[in-house]
């Protein structure tokens, strides 16, 4: 699993190197998003322009991961593709997380 | 009625490889690029299923998903020779629980998974579930045209 890293105000964006946010790839998603989580920041903007497809393991990592965040920090999410807004809408977790179109539209929400 | 088989080994590595191609059968079938989407996500959730739980997550079993369709209906086949799937999955699966309509959303109550079933549910038309002999056979069909 590959992330890039940057910072755009005071949020840390972490874009996606992925296609594919599936079950055999899930748990190393995950553990890559804790440790951001884990090593002290806050507001995170996840930037999915590069994912193509999520499925319900995909989905249950984003969700883990939000949980760790907790009420101490946001993760937000950006650059969704449409396959990706439709598992989230089917989900209804579009309800769940904060959407934006581009990364500094997300960093700006959480400054 | 035109018809192809997908065959792969039972690792959750070849599961993308299967979904790339159910998507591109179902777009040539007549789906558009939303339900598309829609069907390869549940046909993942199936053959995951299978290897996860039928096979136990074991390797060098077989997964076979069988694509036909005609001009009003896409049909999936998906065969596996593990363990039988619970009697209340199968009724998740085929019934439903609105589970997701009825979820909690509050951040420190939503589930990380168990959404798998429900998500088939919710993306096809019509469910199958049949143990024959000692293979699973899930049949899905999703109506051309229809949700």
């Amino acid at each position: 699993m590959q992330f890039e890293e940057s910072t755009i105000k005071n949020a840390l964006v972490v874009r996606v190197r992925e296609s594919r946010i599936v079950a055999d790839v899930a748990p190393q998603f995950k553990e890559g998003l804790i440790a951001y989580i884990r090593g002290g920041n806050k507001n995170i903007v996840l930037d999915l322009s590069e994912v193509t497809f999520i499925d319900s393991s995909g989905l249950g990592a984003l969700i883990g991961s939000l949980k760790a965040v907790g009420t101490d920090g946001e993760l937000v999410l950006c650059g969704a593709r449409d396959a990706v807004v439709s598992m989230l809408k089917l989900t209804r977790m579009d309800k769940v997380f904060h959407i934006f179109g581009t990364p500094e539209e997300a960093a700006s929400s959480l400054s | 009625m035109k018809c192809l088989t997908l065959e792969i080994e039972s690792q959750l590595s070849n599961v993308s490889l299967m979904g790339v191609a159910i998507n591109a059968a179902s777009a040539y079938a007549g789906l558009d690029k939303e339900k598309a989407s829609q069907v390869e996500l549940s046909l993942v959730e199936a053959v995951t299923n299978s290897i996860r739980h039928a096979y136990h997550g074991e390797p060098d079993h077989r997964v076979i998903v069988t694509i036909s369709f005609n001009k009003n209906c896409l049909q999936f086949d998906v065969y596996d020779t593990g363990t039988p799937m619970h009697e209340e999955q199968v009724d998740l699966l085929i019934r439903g629980r609105g589970c997701i309509e009825s979820e909690n959303l509050d951040l420190t109550s939503i589930a990380e998974g168990g959404r798998g079933l429900e998500i088939i549910h919710k993306t096809m038309d019509e469910i199958v579930y049949k143990r024959e002999g000692d293979r699973n056979h899930l049949q899905l069909t999703r109506y051309l045209g229809a949700k």
